[in-house]
């Protein structure tokens, strides 16, 4: 006699969901702890959904008064409040360096000629992106670039006007972004009436010409035409990015740290399996009529559910505790999911590797830290040098981090989770394979 | 009941770890009905046997066939046969011992009605009916041996295989585990039986299997292990006084090979003591000798074992 493979899972799962209830420890792991961190999170930032300050920096090739008066009419008319401090960096290269080393969100670089008559139209595309890390390009830049590529046929390319950021996801780095991008968006859109304006002086008097100094009718005319141009719809809608408040911070937050958590709790889970090794009950399980196969599903099951529960009481805790903003419902449920399999099949195979349970914790520590270090849980991706910055997008960790802030931070559906879902799945796939070519291993003596 | 059609039979088992060959050679047989026991130390290859024999361990020779059939570590129907406990105690101490055995009886596809009764039978069989709702990790190192043991029975194999299953136990414990076993051998189960205590081995096992080093050295009845070494019976006589005249008579007694003197009478190496012993008796009447005591003892496995291997059974 003998089960199904199915039955004999069920009844492996079962079992082990009872014997995490019956010590208690599924209490602990999927209640108590996302409680804990819930509270963290919630009280750290604040539940009244105070903003919190970012930075954004701006850079000037030539800082001329045009320059410095087309910039802060931008500012001002993106509505921004006490939400980002501006700030002015000395030079396009301090900036760079800035926004390189975390310490700046992102920023934006007026060219040098931006002030001259002759560029007052900004060539397209309008605004050029300097990803500092080269190959990947957010999604915020990316719908920024399909709204502006505009060639209006005029204009050298000198006068681009240039958003620095980070391409990795940093909370700050991410909002800074966007609304470096919304004030070069405002830029540009000046530029395009100022050009519409000066078009028309042309065709009518003397006005000015290429290559010419703008007369100071020209330059009240570029201000005018700015905060005209400010006042007129964004190109990117900022009220789509959920910073108005920090309740998607405090949502991004919850998500980044309880992956941490979740995998060193998934490597727990699997080194109870190395504990059953040697206290036994692996053996008698080895010894019954069921495959290896099922054996270790029916076990990383158990810890995968533990997992996913874990992620949604932090889901649940947060928003009734503290207005938290994950985003939408289903793509947060998915990603939940996708984050909680790619743990699971890391901390599996970690423990296929393992000689005994004490291996087993130290790597699920180890490389629980690490990955949290690396895929920018605990640290501005963008303090890390560049090579620790190409690592961080191969980590489960940091690609769930990418799709929690597109939920949390620009609000997209389940449409704009596609890659990190992708992604998870394609690093959950590996690693169960992995695993699978060691799944004996797991169970025999 | 008499041995039949062999249920396990391990032909020329090695397994080696690196340079050292845990198992080497070892060859046996098990018929139903029938209870082998595996004798050697600590460290001897008794649980690697066992392991290559209940399809746990993949062999790097030999083979093991299980009612006829090769086993092999992805052999999941064949093993529906076989009931293994192991050395440590298998079970979840987080649950009861109903739970727990509801558990393994559904790895065995037991299901509904019958995994209720199963349970309750084996739980009847181990003597823990009592207590079967309560946590395992409640209860004694005997208890839960017992309980160890009803995992293995639940789904009724054809092949009994128990690691050590006495190890620390109590006395009372370890009388009802050996009853068990008795009993499921005499009920027509194939039981391999993996012990260092001797005495577990001569009550339980038709045949014994002696390892040492990874190898199987000796194998049969005690009674052929015995004729193996040549192994004597001695008669131990304790006589105050003068033994001389005895000592002298005895040495004329047919089957007596030799007469010792010791401090408080004398000792006698004989090859069957029992049918020996009348004529001592009249040897020592007949002398006037008087004997305080009479003492027949007959060599074990523990004899044979330090004969074979030169070492004691517990190094």
């Amino acid at each position: 006699m003998r089960p199904s493979a199915g039955r004999a899972i069920i009844s492996i799962l079962r079992t082990e969901l009872r014997r995490r209830l019956a010590d208690r420890s599924i209490i602990v792991s999927g209640f108590v702890a996302p409680a804990v961190i819930a509270a963290i999170i919630g009280f750290a930032f604040g539940a009244a959904g105070n903003p919190i300050p970012l930075k954004l920096g701006v850079a000037y090739d030539a800082p001329t008064s045009v320059a410095r008066s087309v910039v802060n009419a931008a500012i001002g008319g993106a509505g921004l409040g006490n939400l980002v401090q501006v700030v002015t960096v000395s030079s396009p290269g301090a900036l760079r360096h800035d926004v390189s080393d975390g310490s700046i969100g992102a920023g934006v670089i007026l060219p040098a000629g931006f002030a001259s008559a002759s560029s007052f139209g900004i060539s397209g595309p309008g605004v050029k992106v300097e990803d500092r890390v080269p190959g990947k390009t957010s999604g915020v830049i990316r719908d920024l670039l399909a709204n502006v590529t505009v060639d209006t046929g005029h204009g050298p390319p000198s006068a681009q006007v240039s958003v620095v950021s980070q391409s990795t996801s940093s909370v700050n780095g991410q909002l800074a972004e966007a609304l470096a991008a919304s004030i070069s968006s405002r830029l540009y859109a000046g530029a395009l009436a100022l050009q519409v304006d000066a078009g028309h002086s042309a065709a009518g008097s003397s006005g000015s010409s290429a290559g010419a100094a703008p007369s100071k009718a020209d330059v009240a005319r570029l201000e005018a035409a700015a905060v005209a141009a400010a006042e007129k719809p964004a190109l990117l809608d900022l009220s789509s990015l959920n910073i108005g408040t920090n309740h998607a911070v405090i949502g991004f937050y919850g998500s980044s740290i309880s992956i941490v958590f979740l995998f060193i709790g998934a490597g727990l889970g699997t080194r109870a399996i190395a504990m059953e090794r040697t206290g036994g009950t692996l053996t008698r399980l080895a010894a019954a009529p069921v495959s290896s196969a099922s054996v270790v599903v029916g076990k990383m099951l158990a810890v995968f559910v533990t997992a996913v529960v874990s992620l949604l009481v932090l889901w649940a805790e947060t928003v009734l505790l503290f207005h938290a903003t994950w985003g939408a419902a289903g793509g947060v449920v998915l990603m939940c999911t996708a984050t909680s399999l790619a743990m699971c099949s890391l901390a599996m195979f970690l423990t296929s590797l393992a000689k005994n349970e004490d291996q087993a914790y130290a790597a699920s520590i180890i490389v629980g830290i690490v990955l949290g270090i690396v895929g920018g849980n605990f640290f501005p991706p963008g303090s890390l040098p560049s090579g620790l910055q190409f690592v961080s997008q191969l980590t489960p960790n940091g690609w769930a981090l990418v799709g929690f802030g597109r939920l949390a931070l620009q609000g997209v559906g389940i449409s704009g989770l596609i890659s990190p879902l992708a992604i998870l799945g394609i690093i959950s796939a590996v690693f169960i394979a992995l695993a699978g070519t060691r799944i004996r291993r797991v169970v025999e003596l | 009941m008499a041995p039949t059609a062999p249920v396990l039979a391990c032909r020329g088992l090695t397994k080696r770890y690196g340079n050292r060959t845990a198992v080497d050679e070892v060859s046996f047989q098990i018929a139903a009905g029938e209870c082998y026991g595996l004798l050697g130390p600590n460290g001897a290859g008794k649980t690697t046997t066992i392991s290559l024999a209940c399809g746990l361990l993949e062999p790097d020779g030999g083979e093991v066939l299980v009612e006829g059939q090769p086993l092999f570590t992805t052999s999941v129907d064949l093993k529906a046969v076989i009931g293994y406990i192991p050395q440590e105690i298998a079970l979840y101490p987080e649950l009861s011992v109903v739970d727990n055995l509801k558990f393994f009886g559904r790895l065995y596809g037991l299901t509904g009605n019958r995994l209720d009764d199963r349970t309750r039978a084996v739980i009847e069989i181990v003597g823990l009916t009592e207590r079967s709702k309560e946590r395992v990790g409640n209860f004694s190192g005997g208890m839960k041996r017992r309980a160890n043991i009803a995992a293995g029975l639940l789904h009724e194999p054809h092949l009994l295989v128990l690691d050590e299953p006495t190890v620390g136990v109590d006395p009372q414990s370890r009388n009802a585990i050996l009853e068990t076993v008795v009993s499921l051998r005499d009920a027509g189960l194939a039981v391999l039986y993996t012990t260092h205590y001797m005495e577990e081995a001569e009550r339980l096992c038709n045949r014994v299997g002696i390892i040492d080093g990874g190898s199987l050295i000796a194998e049969g009845t005690r009674r052929q292990l015995v004729a193996q070494v040549r192994g004597q019976d001695r008669i131990r006589l304790v006589a105050p006084g003068d033994t001389d005249a005895l000592a002298r008579a005895c040495k004329r007694i047919d089957g007596i090979d030799d007469v010792v003197r010791r401090d408080d009478g004398l000792e006698l190496a004989v090859h069957d003591g029992r049918s020996v012993l009348p004529a001592v008796v009249a040897a020592a009447t007949g002398t006037g000798a008087e004997l305080s005591s009479v003492e027949v003892m007959e060599p074990d496995l523990e004899t044979v074992f330090l004969a074979l291997t030169g070492k004691e059974l517990r190094d």
